[in-house]
């Protein structure tokens, strides 16, 4: 199992990082062509007054509120970049269970078939010890498989409470009866047995329970890294 | 410029600020745009009115790009439709020639290089358009000789019926 992490980080790393910085780059690109077609449209307005022709104002007042809410959402995308790449500095460490998931939904809400996500905001945050790439990767993997499944007018409600003994359970439910197709697949499993994590799933929900104390995939991942 | 010389563009992009943008800069370069968020609803606009050339990005939630190109290619032989991607591999460009689009271009693509790719699918719709009607009137010439005009009727109908 500590050998099968480790491996783990080395193989799927890799691959599941290229897949979320391909959406990444997908929703920059975006960005910038919104910009620069606004930016564009304000050239072609400034060469129409300078003709003399009348040129409302409330078009450049949309134009320049346009660029700058894409800029923000620019800098929001490369936060969130930054915060992804930052899942790899430590093998293992105590990890916010409500940061991992909102960076998760984040991150696959670049996804052309995500669907409106909600977190329960009365759950409390809850930390656990484990790998915090490999639990990120799982949480990402579950919810593409989620999405890709669940009614196109759903809304995927998520919630998570503090299990006993020492386990998180966080629960993904719908509205929409769902028939998953291969789930969870090879990648997905190999990530949950490494995590100690198990999956539970019904027609109107997903139940994933994941080990709180990660102290031997801790010793596993620590080991390596010296 | 009148609107009827105006070229008829169906434009489908599900990223609306874009959409938006790129539309006040065709209108002012004299494009007659009708914009749409999604394929469903490009489908149903479609079917009310006449476009020359369609420009579809490619991602997009419910009926994509590639999946939009063959719906139209099959129920509007001569519309023109220029694919917008995010990542146009040669396997897109590809997939997209065969299932005839006119060209597809990487976003962002510049402006100008947007207008002139438009301009030419229109130019080849027209001259596409041109050939088949030239072919129709030799074809209607052939039947006005020796023909009763009951009998060109049949042959005008069954022309017709081959064109569906």
């Amino acid at each position: 199992m500590n050998q099968q992490a480790i491996d783990l980080v080395n193989k799927q790393g890799l691959q599941f990082f290229g897949s979320v910085n391909a959406s990444i780059s997908h929703e920059l690109k975006n960005i910038f062509a919104i910009i620069s077609e606004t930016a564009g449209f304000l050239h072609d307005l400034t060469q129409l007054s300078k003709q003399g022709k009348n040129v409302e104002l409330s078009l450049l007042e949309n134009c320049s509120n346009s660029i700058a809410e894409e800029i923000e959402r620019g800098f929001d995308t490369i936060r969130q970049m930054n915060q992804f790449a930052h899942s790899v500095d430590d093998p293992v460490k105590e990890t916010s269970i409500t940061d991992t998931l909102t960076l998760a939904v984040k991150l696959t809400g670049f996804l052309r078939y995500a669907k409106k996500t909600r977190i329960d905001p009365s759950a409390a945050d809850i930390t656990v010890l484990t790998s915090p790439f490999l639990l990120q990767s799982l949480i990402y993997r579950t919810l593409c498989a989620i999405y890709k499944s669940v009614d196109a007018t759903d809304t995927l409600k998520i919630t998570f409470h503090e299990k006993k003994p020492s386990t998180v359970s966080l629960q993904f439910s719908w509205d929409s009866p769902v028939a998953f197709k291969a789930f969870p697949d090879r990648q997905t499993t190999d990530a949950a047995q490494a995590l100690g994590a198990d999956f539970s799933i019904s027609d109107n929900s997903l139940d994933l329970t994941v080990a709180a104390g990660g102290e031997s995939l801790s010793a596993a991942l620590t080991d390596t890294k010296a | 410029m009148t609107d009827f010389e105006k070229i008829h563009l169906l434009m489908v992009d599900d990223e609306e600020k874009f959409l938006n943008a790129l539309t006040e800069r065709l209108k002012l370069k004299f494009f007659d745009i009708t914009p749409v968020t999604n394929g469903e609803d490009a489908i149903a606009v479609a079917k009310k009115a006449q476009f020359d050339v369609a420009v579809v990005d490619l991602q997009m939630p419910g009926i994509d790009g590639v999946e939009l190109l063959k719906i139209l290619k099959k129920s509007h032989r001569f519309l023109e439709v220029i694919i917008l991607s995010g990542h146009a591999t040669i396997d897109v460009a590809v997939e997209c020639a065969k299932l005839g689009a006119f060209t597809v271009l990487e976003k962002p693509c510049s402006f100008d290089k947007l207008v002139e790719t438009i301009t030419a699918a229109y130019e080849s719709r027209m001259k596409k358009k041109f050939e088949k009607d030239t072919n129709r009137m030799k074809q209607i010439q052939s039947l006005a000789f020796g023909q009763s005009p009951l009998g060109i009727l049949r042959e005008l109908k069954k022309m017709d019926d081959n064109e569906k």
